[in-house]
């Protein structure tokens, strides 16, 4: 029998596991851990290809720009219309619906050029904290968005507390903010 | 409250504390050094 | 010749104190930069809604119009950040900006831009009438719209080029280069 409150346990249970790698530093362990795969990427031939040509590096990287813009637009839109701010007299479901579409795009570009790049530059940004950082946004980014705000915008959203959209747009446009501006940071080590 | 608004609370809640500490110790990192390389 | 008038001016923005403060900084032009391309996720992003829905991959039962007027206002918000922090930041280096081949193409291809994004206002104006709500856009429009994707990819491209210093003056490129990029023979600063 299933429990009550899948989500809810669900989200408790990877809070819990993050904190609790946090505090044990298990973290680090598994960090050690990743060492030989990151080596391993910059084997490939992708990351041969980004390490030896820096204009494909390059271009990989403005289409990974491009990709952001086509996100950042689809969140922006979708978090705006959330908030009342905009498109108001369009239908919420419908309007979450074909955006949803635009913001899939952008992050599969973003993810496939991401890899790319990541191959090209593994032992660096292995050694980078902020790069983690980032990891760790964009896992909590792509969770919050498939997992919990879309199911939740599926279902009558009219009726629900104007704090709940708010909070879960706020924090939408926060955590995609953090993955931009630590992929930026990234940049500048 | 059902469980898809509990969980998108919870999740809210989490990620929004979350970015105003990041975000906190960031800016002060570089306040800190900032008074390091101007004085 | 117009190469060396261009130098010119960018060693006059150079000897500014305040160009040097800020190249020199220690997080300010990082700042700068940082704040120019993570504004484009928005200008750009409304922009891309825009083209998207004109050449209907996107928002199909939405107007096309509605998107286009909407959005319109906060796009040019966007733009205008990226102007001033743009502008800032070959304020910052002048002389290697000026001399980067991928910046003069850069400058060029959003002269194109603009000129486009004006037609397809004027073009947006006219047509305004049953089509938006449904049927294909007009090709002219829908030409516009795609000039736009491929002029602003382009844009992007560039401006990530110019952080590359495959053609800088101070490596002495082929003529041709050097010619297009604005080199001055016997130049002392870059």
């Amino acid at each position: 029998m299933a429990p009550p409150f899948p989500r809810t346990l669900m989200v408790l249970a990877l809070i819990g596991l993050g904190y609790g790698l946090a505090v044990t530093e298990l973290y680090l362990r598994l960090w050690i851990a990743l060492l030989p795969v990151f080596e391993w990427m910059e084997t490939t031939p992708v990351g041969a290809i980004g390490k030896t040509w820096g204009a494909a590096f390059a271009v990989i990287e403005a289409f990974h720009l491009l990709g952001l813009a086509l996100l950042g637009g689809a969140v922006f839109m979708a978090d705006g219309r959330l908030l009342g701010l905009c498109f108001t007299e369009i239908p919420q479901r419908w309007l979450e619906d074909q955006l949803h579409r635009l913001f899939m795009a952008g992050l599969w570009v973003l993810l496939i050029t991401g890899v790319f790049m990541a191959c090209a530059v593994a032992v660096k940004i292995y050694y980078l904290p902020v790069y983690w950082y980032k990891m760790l946004a964009l896992a909590t980014g792509i969770i919050f968005a498939l997992y919990i705000r879309r199911p939740l915008l599926q279902q009558d959203v009219e009726s629900m507390s104007p704090w709940l959209r708010r909070l879960v747009a706020l924090s939408s446009l926060m955590i995609w903010f953090t993955v931009a501006a630590t992929g930026r940071w990234i940049g500048f080590s | 409250m059902t469980d898809l608004k509990l969980s998108a609370l919870l999740a809210s809640t989490v990620i929004i504390g979350g970015f105003l500490v990041y975000w906190f110790l960031q800016i002060q990192s570089v306040r800190e050094l900032l008074a390091l390389a101007y004085g | 010749m117009l190469n060396q008038w261009i130098y010119e001016f960018a060693l006059w923005v150079d000897g500014s104190q305040w160009s040097t403060m800020l190249h020199e900084s220690y997080y300010m032009y990082n700042w700068v930069e940082a704040t120019h391309v993570l504004s484009l996720t928005f200008s750009l992003g409304l922009l891309f809604l825009i083209d998207l829905r004109v050449l209907g991959y996107a928002l199909p039962n939405v107007s096309a119009v509605e998107v286009a007027n909407r959005l319109h206002w906060p796009m040019l918000l966007g733009f205008s950040v990226m102007i001033i922090t743009g502008l800032l930041l070959f304020y910052a280096i002048p002389v290697r900006s000026a001399q980067s081949i991928w910046f003069r193409v850069k400058l060029l291809l959003l002269v194109c831009a603009a000129i486009n994004a004006l037609l397809f206002h004027k073009a947006l104006r006219r047509a305004a009438g049953g089509w938006s709500d449904g049927l294909p856009a007009p090709r002219a429009l829908r030409r516009g719209a795609g000039y736009s994707l491929l002029f602003w990819t382009l844009v992007v491209i560039c401006g990530r080029f110019i952080a590359y210093d495959w053609f800088d003056c101070v490596k002495e490129p082929h003529p041709l280069m050097a010619t297009l990029a604005g080199c001055v023979a016997g130049q002392e600063v870059f």
